[in-house]
């Protein structure tokens, strides 16, 4: 036992220390049967998830059944895209499929005496059946229990209505056209109710609610496929590990139903900080070392240094490209293929300099090479390295200078054997189809060989074969009503084939036109559907958040069986033009979200724009919506309208907790029609080189001295 | 129909993440090395600490302090039960890194005045820390508060540091043998307390002001290490 003399205890206790207790913001990881964060049934509530949090949660009961993905954009904003399917809801489908939006935003936060206040659109895109708005109030009283009362409009108002607003247009079947509008003269319009529930953490792991429902089923009620006794609904939800949740419930007397809702946090790794092995330490010189010269005129001096830098870099997975060296300055140029935090591979290259290089040098300066080309070049003294070994890191990135490669007269040229060089990887892959009413998920599985022939100065020669191992997105039968040139939708006579076939074969040139001048040149089969030829040039300086790029093509499309031939640009749609292209801005706001636009001519030959925000975490993580918006209208498009969707990439050392570049990235689209098409090309600019510039290696530079 | 598509979209998911097969660049990372994460990580949650008997330990400290004159430390991890004999690898001012002795482990602690500083390759690694008040503190060997810093990574890589007030209380003196080392020591407690808990560190000081021992907390994920010098 400790002894703690009283005086210490007096002064702990009037320094105030923080206790335990902390205000969250009625957060909760537990979502309700629409898969938005909430401890109730069918009523939303003013509980907010954590920062980041991802849930998926799926909702069945009695041929009803929902699949919801959620994400808390920020503390206070969160966001949910939902798949439903209810059977013999309508004659015209044996089981209706409806996708919906949902958004949220936290008004007020609790205080001691009131409760948060939160606003929300349910279902506010799309064909509506879903579709209701809220303002809910929820409180707190002590720990356990969480009070919400809120009034509801739409479905949210249908039963027991208190009054009514303007008017609404009703939900039919007939009307449900092309979806895809925002049906803002409806919001918050129409018979209004009010709706509340209780819900309570019995133990850590069991919650139990209740809950009055305003929503009156009425489009299944008069379908006769639900019956709504009481308005009353319950649940019990018990927390199965750490990040699973499993719910049974009753609703209105009559039904029963399960639902599983998992959680995932971005801001949550595998492990902290990873656990690959230590870096070598800095090596400090000695005292007066740094005068003695004497190594320049050693003859085979500067050859065994780079011997040994090279061999002190391999230790660090990291490829050594060339040097320049003098007597008080050393120029690096090196290739990091392994670490996702740019940082870190700087921060052991320079340690692997200090052990290497002779005393008297002192300016230290990494040049990053991406596809060939110079992307930065990061300098730093090498006292100061020296110095803030065990300090703070963020003192290592003040003393840190990133300058465009370019702004040095004499960069380092590769050393012999760097070029040319051939890289191959085997894997699976899986391609898929969502949301078909005929099956709403498809797949194949095939194997795909990748390889890369680097021949130097940004030349690159790269393939990608594929074989279908297993699959079904064949059977895939929906007709092609499409009104515009079918630039995309034809898609499923692409995933026909058999036989092997040759996703991309490019030759691409990278270079540098001047200093913050980036550009691309890629020629052959581009991708999947399409060959041809594809410019780009960027305009990013190194220490900018901002870039400006423009990209011209000229594609044809290709066979669909996706060998070498070409086919005709006539379609029933119309004829697919030649040149398509746009103009970017990206710009990292700094504060986690990032915003691109995009402006131009699409596949179909459309003209509009795109927009794209990505709540990005510092561990590379991103999940972002995009719109696009052509002078193609509403009907033109067909269903849906515009194009839309989400997309997302996931950094495999997040998982692995081990240093990695590798990740998966997805785009979620409720629907590819052939409006607002853009061409997918490999190795755009800015993704390129943007992670070697400061902006991106400040954010995770905690990992610098890792 | 749920079971069949629950399954179908479980391995989507997986596919869809687990990249590569096998491939002759650095990027590379295997479906299996996937797996073999998540199961390392299971079998850990699982895995009792190690008890390593004492004779084993008393053994490989005589061998490595007869291996060279340099200074050598015995560090204890009382979460996994490791023990280890370390050696100085690296020196940079008051501070020392120092590595197993008898391998090429690349897994290394730091230390000040005797005191752990950092960690690297060992997991939630603590990056750096503030210990300035606290070896004033420990070579005056007085009661009184000071503030120690721990920074650690978070899940974004991003520094986060930890606040610690500590308050110092000398003990009884003792006599402290290990390794080479048998001299007298003053026992100082230390009770430290941070926004979310609490942690009960002891050092060892000699009557010369070397720290000779240190039970420390390095954090949430690294928990208790013992250094104790041997020389």
């Amino acid at each position: 036992m400790i002894r703690i003399p009283t005086r210490v205890l007096i002064t702990l206790g009037l320094l105030g220390l923080p206790g335990l207790a902390v205000a969250d913001n009625l957060k909760t990881r537990t979502t309700n049967n629409y898969g938005t964060p909430g401890g109730l049934i069918d009523m939303p509530t003013a509980e907010s998830a954590p920062d980041g949090e991802l849930t998926t949660n799926v909702t069945y009961f009695d041929g009803f059944f929902r699949a919801t993905l959620s994400f808390q954009i920020t503390d206070r904003l969160s966001g949910s895209f939902r798949y439903a399917g209810t059977e013999d809801l309508t004659p015209s489908f044996s089981t209706y499929y409806d996708r919906s939006f949902d958004l949220r935003f936290r008004l007020f936060d609790e205080t001691d005496f009131t409760p948060a206040v939160s606003i929300g659109l349910r279902d506010f895109v799309g064909t509506g059946i879903l579709s209701g708005e809220y303002v809910v109030a929820t409180k707190s009283i002590g720990d356990r229990l969480r009070v919400t009362g809120g009034l509801g409009f739409g479905r949210l108002g249908s039963y027991g209505s208190d009054g009514s607003i303007g008017s609404r247009a009703p939900f039919s079947f007939a009307g449900v056209g092309t979806g895809g509008q925002f049906n803002i003269d409806d919001w918050f319009q129409g018979d209004y109710a009010l709706f509340g529930g209780a819900s309570y953490q019995v133990t850590d792991k069991l919650l139990l609610s209740a809950e009055y429902s305003s929503d009156n089923y009425d489009i299944a009620q008069s379908a006769g496929i639900l019956k709504r006794s009481i308005p009353w609904n319950f649940a019990a939800t018990y927390q199965v590990s750490e990040n699973t949740s499993l719910r049974a419930f009753a609703l209105h007397g009559e039904e029963f139903g399960a639902a599983l809702t998992f959680n995932l946090n971005p801001r949550s790794p595998s492990i902290k900080g990873g656990t690959e092995l230590a870096p070598l330490p800095v090596a400090v010189r000695g005292p007066r070392s740094a005068e003695d010269l004497g190594w320049t005129t050693q003859p085979g001096r500067e050859k065994a240094i780079t011997a040994s830098l090279d061999s002190s870099l391999e230790q660090s997975d990291l490829d050594f490209e060339g040097i320049t060296l003098s007597g008080r300055s050393a120029h690096v140029r090196i290739r990091n293929e392994k670490y996702d935090a740019t940082s870190q591979a700087l921060g052991r290259t320079l340690r692997s300099m200090s052990r290497e290089l002779p005393a008297s040098v002192e300016m230290l300066h990494v040049t990053l090479i991406e596809n060939g080309i110079p992307a930065s070049t990061m300098s730093l003294s090498r006292t100061d390295l020296e110095r803030l070994e065990h300090r703070p890191a963020r003192e290592a990135l003040a003393a840190a200078q990133f300058t465009d490669t370019l702004r040095f007269g004499d960069y380092p040229e590769p050393l012999p054997g760097n070029y040319p060089r051939f890289e191959w990887s085997i894997g699976p892959y899986l391609r898929t189809s969502l949301f078909d009413p005929g099956d709403p998920l498809r797949g194949d599985i095939g194997i795909r060989a990748k390889g890369k022939y680097h021949l130097g100065s940004g030349w690159i020669v790269s393939g990608s074969l594929g074989q279908k191992v297993i699959g079904n997105l064949d059977s895939a039968v929906k007709p092609n009503n499409s009104q515009l040139p079918r630039v995309r939708s034809d898609v499923a006579l692409y995933n026909r084939t058999d036989e092997p076939f040759l996703e991309n074969l490019t030759v691409a040139k990278y270079g540098r036109l001047g200093p913050d001048f980036y550009s691309r040149v890629t020629a052959g089969y581009l991708e999947r559907m399409y060959a041809g030829i594809s410019g780009e040039v960027l305009w990013k300086p190194v220490n900018s958040r901002l870039a400006l790029g423009a990209e011209v093509n000229y594609t044809h499309p290709r066979d669909f069986d996706q060998q070498f031939g070409l086919r005709s640009r006539v379609t029933p749609g119309g004829t697919i033009p030649e040149f398509n292209g746009h103009v970017s801005a990206y710009y990292d706001f700094g504060n986690g979200f990032h915003g691109q636009i995009d402006a131009g001519r699409y596949l179909a030959g459309d003209w509009g724009g795109t927009i794209t925000i990505d709540r990005e975490f510092a561990n590379g993580w991103k999940i972002g919506a995009f719109a696009t918006f052509t002078d193609v209208s509403a009907s033109q498009f067909g269903e849906g309208s515009f194009d839309k969707g989400l997309r997302f990439t996931v950094p495999l050392s997040w998982l692995v907790g081990k240093p990695t570049k590798q990740k998966a990235s997805g785009v979620l689209r409720p629907l590819t029609r052939d409006g607002g098409q853009r061409l997918e090309v490999d190795g755009r600019l800015y993704e390129t080189i943007r992670g070697s510039h400061r902006p991106e290696v400040a954010k995770s530079w905690g990992k610098y001295w890792r | 129909m749920m079971p069949s598509r629950m399954l179908i979209f479980a391995v989507w998911v997986l596919s869809a993440l687990a990249v590569t097969g096998c491939t002759n660049t650095r990027e590379g990372v295997s479906v299996l090395s996937v797996g073999k994460t998540l199961i390392d990580s299971r079998r850990s949650q699982r895995e009792p600490t190690r008890e390593i008997p004492d004779a084993v330990v008393q053994r490989e400290i005589r061998r490595a302090l007869n291996s060279s004159d340099g200074p050598f430390a015995l560090m204890r991890i009382e979460g996994t039960g490791s023990v280890a004999v370390l050696r100085v690898i690296e020196t940079n001012g008051p501070y020392s890194t120092w590595s197993a002795w008898g391998t090429s482990e690349r897994r290394s602690v730091s230390t000040r005045g005797g005191v752990i500083t950092s960690t690297r390759g060992l997991g939630t690694d603590l990056m750096s820390s503030s210990v300035n008040g606290l070896l004033g503190m420990l070579s005056r060997r007085e009661d009184g508060i000071t503030k120690q810093v721990l920074r650690h990574l978070d899940g974004e890589n991003q520094i986060e540091e930890t606040e610690a007030y500590c308050a110092f209380t000398p003990d009884q003196r003792q006599a402290y043998q290990a390794g080479a080392l048998a001299l007298q020591v003053t026992r100082v407690d230390v009770f430290c307390k941070t926004d979310t808990g609490t942690f009960d560190n002891y050092y060892l000081v000699s009557d010369s002001g070397r720290i000779v021992e240190s039970r420390t907390w390095l954090g949430e994920g690294l928990g208790y290490f013992v250094l104790s010098h041997l020389r």
